[in-house]
């Protein structure tokens, strides 16, 4: 069941290792002033999730080469879960005016 | 022959059909590509909202016939260079004062002169009025050291600066001293950025707060997708990417949380009853979290047709006369 998971699992692990990155690469280039900082912390930020990117498709193609129903059960539930961060934007409230 | 002809419990798993496969491969793509299409847009949205190009000083103190002198600071905490502008009061029969300073906060997209909000003119007053002014540019404004924009987050750190400059730093007036009272006025952006220093800033005597937001997040999310065109479900991946990218804790900018801690130091509201930006409700709820501390000493003063920061430009002697005797009540006569 875990193997299933993999793809999720890798994306995960990864987008918190890249933000853990970025907030290193701020403080790292903070000392250079604001646009180095900055140029620094966006670029970590976009190279980050670029790999993330890349290792969660090879990952799902992977799984899918595998071609089971349980594998694209996962999958199925592997694209939801990936899309949940975005369909909440769209559902949860807004903060309250004071 | 025996082991050929024994059963095995090892289940084979079915393989899906073309249609599963075709359709588990459609969400996945769909999925990805709109999380990486809003993933970018967020952080497109990140990097615009934390960086203005500043807008250059066009008029100084002198403009308005009074001294001056351009100092610099930095901020507490992180030490960015600041610039700023220390205006000595002007006392009867021509002598200068820094005795009773007044840190003067510009709002955002603005400089210390921030001619728009007419603060100029109303720096220019105060010292007529016998205040100093030292009015400096918030980080990543007008001549100051570039930085995010972080709606008071940060920006509490420049007032700070501002009050250590005062209290330890070269005397821009060596022949004047030192001050012997502290006090605050801010404008929106500068007044939330005031209000947070100044509550855990006793050296801050007495705050003047004019058209201050209450809490920015609901600002936010209101007026990022009125100015910028763009709907509303990216705001608050553009929040969260500006905090991964800039470490802003947008969720820490709010004054209405803040405001309590100023009690007992006297603290003036005032806000336009035409505001359309930071509506007047902000003011009240600012007021009345202000009001409920122990020993709180606050007025609040609605501007009949001010906008947004314009309440000095519409009430004009009226406005110069409140704030100059709440700052004479707060800090002593002159």
């Amino acid at each position: 069941m875990i193997g299933r998971l993999a793809p999720l699992l890798i994306a995960a692990g990864m987008v918190i290792l890249t933000i853990a990155l970025t907030a290193m690469a701020r403080t790292l280039g903070a000392s250079w002033g604001f646009f180095v900082e900055r140029d620094l912390a966006v670029t970590t930020l976009v190279l980050g999730l670029t790999l993330t990117t890349l290792a969660y498709g090879l990952a799902c193609y992977r799984l899918f080469c595998r071609g089971r129903s349980a594998d694209m059960f996962a999958l199925r539930i592997t694209a939801l879960v990936v899309l949940i961060p975005v369909l909440l934007t769209l559902v949860l409230p807004q903060h309250p005016a004071p | 022959m025996g082991r050929l002809g024994r059963s095995t419990d090892i289940a084979v798993e079915p393989n899906a059909s073309s249609f599963t496969r075709r359709l588990t491969a459609a969400l996945l793509i769909a999925s990805s590509g709109i999380t990486l299409a809003y993933t970018g847009a967020a952080i497109a949205m990140a990097t615009q909202l934390v960086y203005d190009p500043p807008h250059p000083i066009t008029r100084t103190p002198a403009a308005e016939g009074l001294q001056y002198r351009a100092v610099s600071f930095v901020s507490r905490q992180d030490h960015l260079t600041l610039k700023a502008w220390l205006v000595p009061g002007m006392l009867p029969g021509g002598r200068l004062t820094v005795d009773r300073t007044i840190i003067v906060v510009h709002g955002r997209d603005q400089n210390r002169a921030d001619l728009s909000g007419h603060l100029l003119g109303l720096e220019a007053d105060l010292a007529r009025r016998g205040f100093a002014v030292l009015a400096f540019d918030i980080r990543g404004m007008g001549e100051s050291s570039p930085a995010p924009q972080s709606f008071g987050y940060f920006e509490q750190r420049d007032v700070l600066g501002a009050v250590d400059f005062l209290q330890t730093g070269p005397p821009a007036y060596p022949e004047l001293g030192r001050p012997r009272a502290i006090g605050g006025l801010g404008l929106s952006y500068g007044a939330a950025s005031l209000i947070l220093a100044a509550a855990h800033e006793p050296a801050i005597r007495a705050i003047v707060s004019d058209s201050c937001y209450a809490d920015v997040m609901p600002l936010l999310e209101r007026e990022i997708p009125r100015q910028a065109h763009l709907p509303g479900f990216l705001t608050p991946g553009g929040l969260l990417a500006a905090s991964v990218i800039y470490g802003i804790d947008y969720g820490q900018a709010r004054p209405v949380a803040a405001i309590a801690g100023i009690a007992p130091r006297p603290l003036l509201i005032i806000h336009g009853a035409a505001d359309r930006d930071t509506p007047l409700s902000d003011a009240e709820a600012l007021y009345a979290v202000a009001r409920s501390a122990p020993d709180s000493h606050v007025a609040l003063w609605e501007v009949t047709g001010a906008t947004h920061a314009q309440a000095f430009h519409v009430a004009g002697v009226e406005y110069v006369d409140r704030v100059t005797a709440f700052f004479n009540d707060a800090l002593g006569a002159g």
